[in-house]
């Protein structure tokens, strides 16, 4: 908190510890200074994977591209594409290990390929340009 | 009664169980459901650290949407839960941030008002239901079963009023009124690690075995969750997650223990899905099935 206050940007942003925390906002309800922890580690990884500072065949950012594509193109994620995508990207020899995941998820009929979308898929790029073009607007 | 019903991502895969006992549960107790038309993807904790204005406009859609139909919006995924009481949080509390997202909305003609009541099955089950009523339909009940109820985050933090945010009992209120035991578990709102089993598996298996070790030495026999990634990072990696202690316990939804009680066939709440079989367990402990 107080690096970043500082200004050490690249010492904060090649943190490791911004990428331990998953976002269960223990820290916010606990906070006695109601600090929001949890809100500045989402600024912190925007930061960090609009500027790349991670280490090469990192997950994370990975997962963030794939998944905003993915809604992006259908408007839902249907997550056994998705776990796929991530895995061929960052560690492809890992998905031998998940063989028997796989095969239970098929067997349980929980894995499905065909792809989950919504049927006005133009809405989703427009509501997302619209983002776009607001935010350029405000900081002018 | 009657509420909007927003499935989420999950629900429609890996958590399919859940949606399908969720479904038969309501229906009998004569609670409607109606799905949202055309919903989109909450965009969950992922697309919130991608670009945060661009999640709340996206949750914008569905609240707006939802507002329109007039009723409640029920959210039974934990990520889903809290990213639209977010969206409307950090939308009521900045302005510019309700800007941008009305504009987004306007976009797409739809009205700006995303402000519509988000609530979770357990609120609804506790407080529009009553236990009295779900007692009045519980025609097997779990007797001697014994549950680790686990919360995980999203549902308690840190927005959820219903229920206590350190110490949260809806869900061991709404099992024991099924018959069953809940035990003591004070790890019930820790972090399972979310999709961090993917990202970064060694931080991810050792939150994962630290929720399944406690419900172990606790003598649960299941555990009780109400979060799909929660469900499904407990049971998919009991194997990985024992080393000198072997987990095979069942790891259920509420709704399914529920479904159990009413007497459902276990088909019909989806408990063919999970990896290990409850079929066995319940006859261990000579509770009656449909």
């Amino acid at each position: 908190m107080h690096l970043s206050r500082e200004g050490f940007k690249e010492e904060v942003l090649s943190s490791y510890t911004i990428w331990l925390c998953t976002c269960c906002y223990a820290c916010m309800v606990e906070c006695p200074k109601k600090i929001n922890i949890t809100h500045l580690m989402y600024a912190l990884k925007t930061r960090a994977i609009q500027e790349h500072f991670y280490p090469k065949h990192f997950a994370i950012p990975v997962l963030a591209e794939e998944f905003s594509r993915m809604i992006r193109g259908s408007g839902r994620i249907t997550e056994s594409r998705l776990m796929v995508m991530v895995l061929l990207k960052t560690a492809f020899w890992k998905l031998l290990g998940f063989g028997h995941l796989g095969l239970n998820l098929l067997r349980t009929g929980r894995m499905r390929f065909e792809r989950e979308k919504i049927t006005r898929r133009d809405e989703i790029t427009t509501l997302l340009d619209s983002v776009e073009v607001t935010r350029k607007a405000l900081a002018r | 009664m009657k509420y909007t019903y927003y499935p989420g991502c999950s629900l429609k895969g890996t958590g399919r169980a859940y949606e399908e006992s969720l479904l038969a549960v309501f229906r009998a107790l004569d609670v409607e459901l109606q799905e949202l038309e055309d919903w989109n993807c909450c965009g969950a904790t992922t697309y919130m650290s991608y670009d945060e204005l661009k999640s709340y406009a996206l949750a914008g859609r569905n609240l707006a949407m939802a507002k329109q139909t007039g009723n409640d919006l029920l959210a039974p995924c934990a990520a889903c839960y809290l990213v639209l009481n977010k969206a409307q949080f950090y939308v009521k509390e900045y302005p510019w941030i309700g800007d941008v997202v009305s504009n987004a909305l306007q976009a797409i003609h739809l009205p700006n008002d995303i402000q519509v009541k988000v609530r979770h099955p357990l609120d609804i089950l506790l407080n529009d239901v009553g236990l009295d009523a779900i007692r009045a339909h519980v025609t097997h009940p779990l007797k001697g079963l014994k549950v680790a109820p686990y919360y995980g985050c999203q549902i308690v933090r840190p927005y959820a009023l219903f229920d206590n945010q350190r110490n949260p009992t809806s869900m061991d209120r709404l099992i024991e009124a099924c018959g069953a035991t809940c035990v003591y578990y004070p790890v019930k709102t820790h972090c399972c690690g979310g999709s961090q089993k993917g990202t970064l598996p060694e931080v991810g298996i050792d939150l994962i075995r630290r929720l399944l070790t406690e419900a172990a030495r606790n003598q649960a026999d299941a555990i009780a969750t109400l979060c799909p990634l929660c469900q499904f990072n407990l049971e998919a990696f009991e194997g990985e997650a024992g080393d000198s202690r072997k987990f095979n316990m069942p790891v259920l939804y509420f709704t399914q223990l529920m479904a159990i009680a009413f007497g459902m066939p276990l088909a019909e709440a989806g408990l063919q899905r999970s990896f290990v079989d409850v079929k066995p367990l319940l006859a261990e402990r000579e509770i009656a099935y449909a």
